[in-house]
């Protein structure tokens, strides 16, 4: 479903993602690991059509990331999600589900706990709350790829708790999920793959458990080795 | 889509509390200051509507929309919106159509304002609504160029006041014209300011907007080629330069059409048009030979056997058409007539000292009308079957009602059709009253301030625009219009001399 070949990205003449190559299929949650400015956000860019690749090649459901049809096809959320600020939730979710031609998803919405907050202006909400309303956007169009990065900021326990469950039931519903984090715990739960980058590289890709077991006794400690700061 | 967009733009503006107050209350200040400037004008406000509401729309383009526009790029919500479906076209498009909305808003409080500070009814709503829209849509175009080009709100004030200040100076929109230097004229027909000025000059104080069809079909084409442009040039995310790749031959296209539209422009520039007529008409002993000479009739005798025989209407008729407008004479009721009416002493009156019909004051065309005025003198003619005014049953005072239709618009200065009404008026006379037309121009030019003029107020219903204001300016060019009339019905004078 989303499938990304040597890509390389450049920013100031230096590769920022550097020959990346995995993919997620459907029916699958990959997670997208590595520390701060590890490539993640420049590779899912790339893959949201929102940046151009360097080198490389992408193709998300089967279309060029940033055409209509991948744009259809793709739910993305971003790690700063600009959301119209003078709107409230209900017209916000209204005026993405048109752009997406869909109906605004009730369910979707209860689920993250913004039933309540429908007529709350968007420049009125907490960080969390922005970031449940930016989730369902992402989530709302029904698409068959997601790409979310770091889906879990700001978000309650309880949140967390809900957000799993609504990633497990996408994934059992045959979606492709792209989920950059730095939850290593989440990652290790509900991933079912992982790929971890470092300075653009990749430098691991595999199940949570298999990488666990032949580097260390955490996710956090594979990463941590294979960054070159096992003793951080 | 393209109306939930619309919607959410129209309701994050409205929730904009400063746009509205920058936007709703600038207008007003501009009219504030035209009402310091030109409040004793012939009307009050109404031959500078052009220019106001130029600046307002221009005020809301150059800086209104292109903020929003990088403001909310800046924010990240542009980048939000790329990662749906939509075309960006849509978005730009949506985002011009609700500035328009809260620029709507703000021509709407102006022209009530204006109204309040004595500018007469428009005499051609719809027309003006046309010409507000076609210019409204201009320079919104032009705004979402501007935000597309530009990467930052600093940038949009420096860009905006680059396209504002010219157009303000240059274009005629807040300097008159006719005070440019001559180099600066060609430089004016290039911009889209003087065609928004006239325009809706037009239709305020003209002949409506079909006398300004060139102007609007420049306002749409710059609108088109602008849109176009930003569209092309529109940009997702902040703190990117523009990239135009694949784009560049549409960009090139685009900028060739933009100069043939500046071309067509300058090969079809107007005259620069004369500041408002302040220029008094005299008093009836100007006209009248010798100080002191009896001006009125000193006799009663039928009128045809006193002086000479004015010419008949189809002589009348074929002149109009050689030489003017394409009139036809509606017959209409004939009023009651006086008996015996005051024969004018036609040598006592000098014609020779009145005003030239080729200058600015009571202008008679020597030249016949073009197809847009004739429509538009066609059309005054068949309101004016309808006009109560021109079925008053006292004969003199519906002359001087008629008279009225071409002093009113002299003051004014709607040229072209200013030089042309009192031909309209001439040909209508004489199929009204025939013989008896020079003792009652007679009457009129004689004792000026006699009868009512309140038939001012009524032009509207003919297509032209009411005066306000004192009488006596309108009363002078009623007088020097009846004076020019006899003399041309009755031979003296027709025309200027050699």
């Amino acid at each position: 479903m989303i499938d990304v070949a040597d890509l390389v990205r450049r920013r100031g003449g230096r590769a920022v993602v550097d020959g990346v190559s995995f993919t997620v299929a459907a029916g699958e949650i990959v997670g997208l690991i590595g520390l701060n400015g590890a490539g993640k956000t420049s590779l899912i860019d790339c893959i949201a059509g929102l940046a151009r690749p360097d080198a490389g090649l992408v193709i998300v459901a089967g279309h060029a990331p940033g055409s209509v049809a991948a744009r259809r096809e793709t739910g993305v959320l971003l790690q700063q999600p600009g959301l119209p600020a003078r709107l409230t939730v209900a017209e916000t979710l209204a005026l993405f589900a048109g752009l997406h031609g869909v109906a605004v998803d009730e369910r979707l919405a209860a689920a993250l706990g913004l039933d309540a907050l429908a007529g709350c202006r968007v420049d009125r909400l907490s960080g969390g709350q922005e970031q449940r309303l930016a989730l369902a956007l992402a989530l709302q169009s029904g698409a068959p790829a997601l790409v979310l990065d770091e889906p879990a900021t700001a978000l309650d326990p309880l949140m967390r708790r809900d957000l799993v469950t609504l990633l497990g039931e996408r994934r059992a519903g045959g979606a492709a999920v792209l989920l950059a984090t730095h939850d290593l715990a989440e990652a290790s739960s509900l991933c079912d793959r992982v790929v971890l980058l470092h300075q653009g590289r990749l430098v691991a890709q595999g199940r949570p458990a298999d990488l666990i077991s032949a580097t260390a006794a955490t996710l956090a400690d594979v990463v941590l080795t294979i960054s070159g700061e096992p003793g951080r | 889509m393209m109306g939930r967009l619309l919607r959410a733009n129209l309701l994050a503006t409205a929730r904009n509390r400063m746009a509205l107050i920058y936007g709703w209350l600038f207008p007003l200040i501009f009219l504030a200051s035209f009402w310091a400037l030109y409040g004793d004008d012939p009307l009050p406000l109404a031959l500078h509507a052009g220019q106001f509401f130029t600046i307002t729309i221009l005020g809301s383009a150059a800086f209104g929309l292109p903020t929003q526009m990088v403001a909310e790029r800046e924010a990240g919500l542009w980048r939000h919106y790329a990662l749906t479906p939509a075309p960006r076209w849509r978005f730009v498009l949506a985002m011009v159509l609700a500035r328009a909305v809260l620029l709507a808003g703000a021509l709407i409080l102006q022209h009530l304002a204006a109204r309040a500070l004595g500018m007469p009814a428009l005499p051609h709503p719809v027309s003006t609504l046309l010409a507000l829209i076609v210019a409204s849509l201009c320079f919104l175009c032009i705004g979402a160029l501007i935000g597309s080009l530009v990467g930052n709100v600093p940038a949009v004030q420096a860009l905006g006041q680059c396209i504002f200040l010219p157009m303000l100076i240059l274009g005629g929109v807040a300097v008159p014209l006719a005070s440019l230097p001559d180099w600066a004229l060609p430089l004016s027909n290039l911009l889209p300011g003087r065609h928004a000025v006239v325009a809706i000059q037009t239709a305020v104080t003209g002949t409506g907007t079909q006398a300004a069809g060139f102007e609007l079909a420049m306002l749409a084409g710059h609108a088109a080629l602008a849109l176009v442009a930003a569209v092309l040039l529109f940009r997702w995310e902040p703190g990117v330069q523009v990239q135009i790749g694949r784009r560049g031959w549409w960009l090139v296209l685009t900028a060739a059409m933009w100069l043939a539209l500046a071309g067509l422009a300058h090969s079809r520039a107007r005259p620069v048009p004369a500041p408002p007529d302040r220029a008094a008409a005299g008093v009836v002993a100007d006209y009248v030979r010798g100080v002191g000479a009896p001006a009125l009739p000193r006799k009663k005798l039928p009128v045809a056997q006193n002086h000479p025989r004015p010419l008949p209407p189809d002589q009348v008729r074929d002149r109009l058409q050689a030489g003017g407008g394409a009139v036809v004479p509606v017959p209409q009721p004939v009023p009651e007539l006086p008996q015996e009416l005051p024969a004018p002493d036609l040598d006592a009156i000098a014609f020779e000292r009145l005003p030239p019909d080729a200058g600015l004051v009571a202008p008679i065309a020597a030249e016949p009308a073009d197809a847009a005025l004739a429509n538009a003198l066609a059309r005054i003619e068949r309101q004016l079957a309808q006009w109560p005014p021109a079925r008053e049953g006292d004969a003199v005072q519906q002359v001087r009602n008629m008279l009225l239709i071409a002093a009113v618009p002299d003051l004014l200065q709607m040229d072209p059709l200013e030089r042309h009404l009192p031909l309209l008026v001439e040909a209508q006379l004489q199929a009204r009253f025939g013989a008896l037309l020079p003792a009652l121009l007679a009457q009129v030019a004689l004792d000026p301030q006699a009868g009512s003029v309140a038939a001012r107020a009524d032009l509207p219903a003919l297509g032209l625009p009411a005066h306000t204001g004192t009488e006596g300016p309108v009363r002078g060019r009623m007088m020097l219009y009846a004076f020019k009339l006899l003399g041309r019905v009755t031979g003296r004078r027709v025309g200027d001399p050699a």
